[in-house]
């Protein structure tokens, strides 16, 4: 599918590939780039590698993250305070990538990447190893340059649909999103719920547009959610749930283990060897 | 003008940039204003209100002794500070809480700085019978008591923001976060010419009513148009209220006033589009103070209706084009100049359109006699007395 300058297929695609006429159950971690600090973020992304997460979503911290509810916003805010940037993130993206499997991704508001350059930006992900990004306040109406930018250089572009998205949003977005399809869960931001409606219906609806992965995501906080998401899509984000892990941790020396060890719970919770 | 174009753009500001969950949404709201809008009732309505609730129209009065003072032009006030709950904010909050009705939608909320959009708000949600939720930063609830105690008076709930820098852009990050998980039963009336479309569009024509007036006084009084239009400029919805209708009237100077603080050359001024960039923030391609990574900055101005690092669209674009222009001016102007009318006039103005008095008093020399101005006096200081003597 990626054309342009990375020849090789796109981890995302490998990810959820289709093994014996079934597509693979992906796990999507999210975790906020920096918090509290960069070398923690790396040990941590060790962790999550070894743990089973198969995509690790790195966010890049924004001021005003109007998707996020407090856990991210606070996690972001702290790495924002030590003066985290993109150009940072990006380095940092090419030192660990090639010491895990999973696949890696970005997630971060438009503005940051908007003044980053988009052209830059997207070159700048194929060099150093990001295989797709998802931007939470980007919908495809206002995407057409980054689309092709990121279409050149063989990047994901993933989008967004809710349980608001009627026939012709979920048509739009099935068509221009890449790698896979962020579904969330609930009319709502970020954070880690109890509970999650019923969302069979909803994966349901997209189906019958689509046959790209669909992910779902906000509010999974723990391995039966975790279960129950997985019987309907392909893959599963977790990131409130996660950073509560970290920030509960946040100066132990154990930061990444304990990390990790989350992790490996709700991927034991999947029923699904690696 | 027939801007902004069907995607929401003035030339290359303006557009859709928020989550998706809140799409239809503003789908369902565009085409909904656009069938209000040619509906001889809904219009009908609109009027009824502006004439017996807001008490409109407003007075275009001539400062006499402000006149006096300055030495040069003629001096007109349009006293958007006698409309019902004391500002210019009335004219979005009854037009959209009309909409709301139309729609169906039982709960309204809104973001405020100065409180007198949360005012407002709170004003028509009690006189429509809906239920009402106003975000408003944590510091402005402390800098604007007044409006905060107004609002609860009206069976308002104020829900204070303590993210970021506690003020109006947080109170906006809060007022959609809450739209994107009630967006079924809530309807978001946003205060100013900012945000995603249709919102600079819409905020912009419930409030041209301003300039509409204006035009026609201006004709009456002086049987010729103004050679300038002066108003304060945070998210900017009293200037362009003031500004769109003479936008072809080429002769017409438009001047926005922005928040200076402490000084531009400072860190502490709220200038968006003196001293910011283009991106996106709110919802919108637009001017904003941001650092070179895009991170938002914070702001400051003794105004808390102007202490916002963005601005709405339509004004980027008449900075882009020239069709008007955008200058600071200082918190310890304003205040000189809210003084000052209070004294020599007997009107006491919000800090906020303090400003734009404060350029005319500060930039005497640059008018000359004979010429005419008019200032927007977008609203009343009664909110800001004893905090900031």
């Amino acid at each position: 599918m990626s054309a342009g300058i990375s020849k090789q297929a796109n981890r995302i695609d490998e990810k959820f590939s289709i093994l014996n006429g079934e597509r693979k159950k992906n796990l999507i971690v999210y975790i906020t780039a920096g918090y509290p600090d960069l070398a923690a973020t790396e040990k941590i992304i060790y962790a999550l590698d070894l743990a089973g997460a198969d995509i690790i979503e790195l966010g890049i911290p924004f001021s005003d993250p109007v998707a996020d509810g407090p856990t991210i916003q606070e996690s972001g805010q702290y790495a924002l305070k030590k003066h985290i940037n993109l150009a940072e993130i990006l380095k940092f993206a090419s030192k660990v990538k090639p010491n895990i499997s999973a696949a890696l991704t970005l997630m971060g508001y438009y503005n940051s990447i908007l003044q980053f350059g988009l052209e830059r930006f997207a070159s700048s992900c194929a060099e150093n190893g990001i295989d797709g990004i998802i931007i939470p306040d980007l919908i495809p109406e206002e995407s057409a340059k980054l689309l092709k930018a990121a279409k050149a250089v063989g990047v994901k572009v993933i989008f967004f649909l809710a349980p608001t998205s009627d026939a012709a949003r979920i048509k739009l977005v099935a068509e221009k999103s890449s790698g896979f399809i962020y579904c969330v869960t609930v009319a709502g931001i970020t954070g880690a719920r109890t509970a999650l409606p019923d969302f069979r219906k909803y994966v349901a609806r997209v189906r019958k547009f689509t046959d790209k992965p669909i992910a779902l995501g906000f509010g999974i906080s723990d391995a039966k959610l975790l279960r129950k998401v997985l019987k309907h899509a392909d893959g599963a984000i977790v990131g409130s749930a996660v950073i509560k892990v970290i920030t509960r941790n946040l100066h132990k020396k154990d930061l990444a283990e304990k990390t990790g060890s989350f992790v490996s719970q709700l991927r034991k919770g999947m029923n699904r060897p690696r | 003008m027939h801007l902004p174009d069907k995607r929401g753009y003035f030339g290359e500001f303006g557009g859709k940039f928020l989550p998706e969950t809140l799409v239809p949404a503003l789908r369902e709201l565009e085409i909904e204003y656009g069938k209000a809008k040619r509906d001889p009732k809904f219009l009908k309505e609109l009027g009824f209100y502006r004439k017996n609730y807001i008490g409109r129209e407003t007075p275009l009065f001539f400062a006499k002794r402000l006149t006096d003072f300055v030495g040069g032009p003629k001096i007109y006030l349009k006293r958007e500070d006698l409309a019902h709950t004391g500002s210019h904010k009335i004219n979005n909050a009854v037009g959209q809480a009309l909409l709301a009705l139309r729609m169906g939608k039982k709960r309204v909320i809104a973001e405020t700085g100065a409180g007198q959009h949360g005012v407002a708000t709170a004003t028509v949600a009690a006189k429509f019978g809906l239920e009402c939720d106003v975000f408003m930063g944590e510091e402005d609830c402390e800098r604007q008591a007044l409006n905060v105690h107004r609002m609860k008076l009206l069976g308002t709930r104020v829900i204070p923001v303590s993210s970021g820098s506690k003020t109006l852009k947080d109170a906006l990050n809060e007022a959609f976060r809450d739209w994107v998980a009630t967006v079924g039963h809530t309807y978001y009336i946003f205060g100013t010419v900012a945000g995603p479309h249709p919102y600079p569009m819409m905020v912009r024509d419930f409030q041209s009513i301003i300039g509409n007036e204006t035009r026609k006084q201006i004709l009456e009084l002086e049987g010729r148009l103004p050679d300038y239009l002066i108003a304060c400029v945070g998210g900017g919805s009293n200037s362009i209220g003031l500004f769109h209708r003479f936008y072809n009237d080429k002769k017409v100077k438009m001047i926005g006033v922005e928040a200076g603080g402490k000084g531009v050359g400072t860190k502490f001024h709220s200038a968006t589009l003196s001293c910011g960039r283009p991106g996106v923030l709110h919802g919108a391609y637009s001017y904003m103070l941001q650092d070179k990574n895009g991170q938002v900055l914070p702001t400051h101005s003794i105004a808390a209706g102007l202490d916002y690092p963005g601005v709405g669209p339509e004004h980027s674009f008449y900075k882009a084009t020239g069709r008007a222009e955008y200058h600071a001016v200082t918190d310890s102007e304003a205040l000189n100049a809210y003084h000052l009318l209070t004294r020599i006039e007997g009107i006491i103005p919000a800090l906020e359109s303090s400003h734009a008095i404060g350029y005319v008093l500060k930039n005497r020399k640059r008018f000359r006699s004979g010429e005419i101005v008019v200032l927007n006096l977008s609203g009343r200081g009664d909110k800001d007395v004893g905090r900031n003597i």
